[in-house]
């Protein structure tokens, strides 16, 4: 994609659509801000393609972490105020969406939702409420009513489980 | 001063962004220098990246595709885009943004009667989120549907500033020394409205802001008089509430009228009349 070539972000596109389209309208919970913001972040990428350093690894991780910031500051900047209000009507809690219920599962999907799912309550809930809804540790423990150093460990032995749980694996989602 | 220990004990909630913005920044300083937390850094974000699978995957419309390639082609490589710099450097001379595209966005303020702590909150938001559109706008340069979203922004901006020129006129009405306040009561045909007018006798200048009031019916509204002892009520601005009883107005006091000894709110034909014929709504002493 550094040579300007466009089939290269058309393939860029096709592979990564669904998995980043389906993140950012998760965080945003609106189909048009969603797709405004996944339009930015291809262009984004297009722009930036030739500072990418392909040696470094799949793009993949490097797409879904722009995807996640450009759609959490539009969460933020649509004067999502009352956030913490308004999101508890959103199940942050919410179950891993089951394997049955999505036709477009992949096998990848499947390896990061069993390891979610193998993960202590609690430590799910942080990670989520971190990712999806774009919390500070601060914000959560307000939310949850839960000292932050409660928190901050939850986070970093969710995060450490989750590590050792995808193991080697964590090398295929790309 | 943190220790590297410190600081490595941040990686993990940074790679979640679920670090305060202090923090953030702080460690973002730290990373400039330190090859080895970039790194774990990085790898943590590997594992916070997997966690997009959480969400379930969904198809956009199907024209994205084709407008991304067209937008992508339009643009052609960043680095040879100079006619798109000389495009950006005069939006942005339109603005007098702090030039920041970064995340940290000031929340706006829910809209509720103007405290001079808001006004300044919302001023602040106000302009970022104008800024942020330009920015947003700069990737789209070439394609003239967008030039024509340029220009309605550039409007939409000429208009904030106004109304930002307005808003800190209201404020320093509001807390200049000279300025006057009257407070008003609801009479028996509002009994919960209430009124505040802050007006200078010198300039004229006034700004009522009312809650309470009943939504006036169709053709009607509510004015404003300005009362001297010994005179015919002098007919101030014309004004309708929101949704939720409340009420703005800037209205200029007429010269006679700068020596109000009372004010009053009345219901009147849509459009006003020159000597009030409905009832009372509001009234108060000037101060």
């Amino acid at each position: 994609m550094a040579r300007g070539d466009e089939e290269a972000l058309a393939a860029l596109y096709d592979r990564y659509r669904l998995i980043l389209f389906g993140l950012i309208q998760r965080i945003l919970h609106s189909r048009a801000e969603a797709e405004d913001v996944l339009q930015e972040v291809f262009l984004q990428a297009w722009q930036k393609a030739a500072d990418f350093d392909e040696t470094r690894g799949r793009p993949f991780t490097w797409l879904v972490t722009l995807a996640r910031s450009r759609a959490i500051d539009r969460l933020r900047s649509l004067g999502a105020r009352d956030r913490l209000a308004t999101s508890s009507a959103r199940e942050a809690t919410e179950e891993v969406a089951d394997a049955a219920d999505d036709a477009i599962l992949s096998e990848q999907s499947e390896i990061v939702r069993a390891a979610l799912r193998e993960l202590p309550e609690e430590q799910r809930q942080v990670l989520l409420l971190a990712y999806f809804e774009g919390f500070t540790q601060s914000e959560i423990a307000g939310r949850l009513g839960a000292p932050l150093g409660t928190v901050k460990t939850r986070m970093r032995s969710g995060m450490i489980k989750l590590r050792e749980l995808l193991g080697e694996k964590v090398q295929l989602i790309r | 001063m943190p220790s590297h220990e410190d600081y490595k004990e941040l990686l993990i909630p940074h790679a979640l962004d679920a670090l305060e913005r202090a923090e953030a920044r702080s460690l973002e300083e730290h990373l400039e220098d330190c090859a080895e937390c970039r790194t774990e850094l990085e790898s943590w974000r590997a594992t916070t990246a997997t966690l997009a699978f959480a969400a379930e995957t969904a198809e956009p419309s199907a024209h994205l595709r084709a407008r991304i390639l067209d937008d992508a082609r339009a643009l052609g490589q960043p680095k040879a885009n100079t006619q798109a710099k000389v495009k950006r450097e005069a939006i942005e001379s339109v603005t007098n943004h702090t030039g920041s595209q970064s995340s940290n966005l000031v929340q706006m303020p829910a809209r509720r009667a103007w405290s001079s702590t808001q006004i300044f909150g919302a001023i602040a938001a106000s302009l970022l989120i104008a800024a942020l559109a330009i920015s947003s706008i700069v990737l789209w340069q070439r394609n003239k549907a967008m030039e024509a979203e340029t220009a309605r922004l550039s409007r939409l901006l000429r208009e904030r500033e106004q109304e930002l020129a307005k808003a800190k006129e209201d404020k320093s009405m509001l807390t200049a020394p000279g300025s006057n306040m009257a407070m008003l009561g609801g009479t028996e045909m509002a009994k919960d409205a209430r009124a505040r007018i802050a007006y200078d006798r010198q300039t004229g200048r006034a700004m009522l802001i009312a809650d309470g009031l009943p939504p006036a019916p169709a053709g009607k509204a509510y004015q404003l008089w300005f009362i001297v002892e010994g005179r015919p009520p002098m007919p101030g601005g014309v004004f309708n509430t929101d949704a939720s009883g409340h009420a703005e107005m800037r209205d200029q006091m007429p010269s006679e009228g700068r020596n109000a000894g009372v004010f009053a709110v009345t219901l009147e034909r849509a459009g006003g009349v020159p000597a009030p014929e409905g009832k009372a709504y509001l009234q108060g002493k000037a101060s």
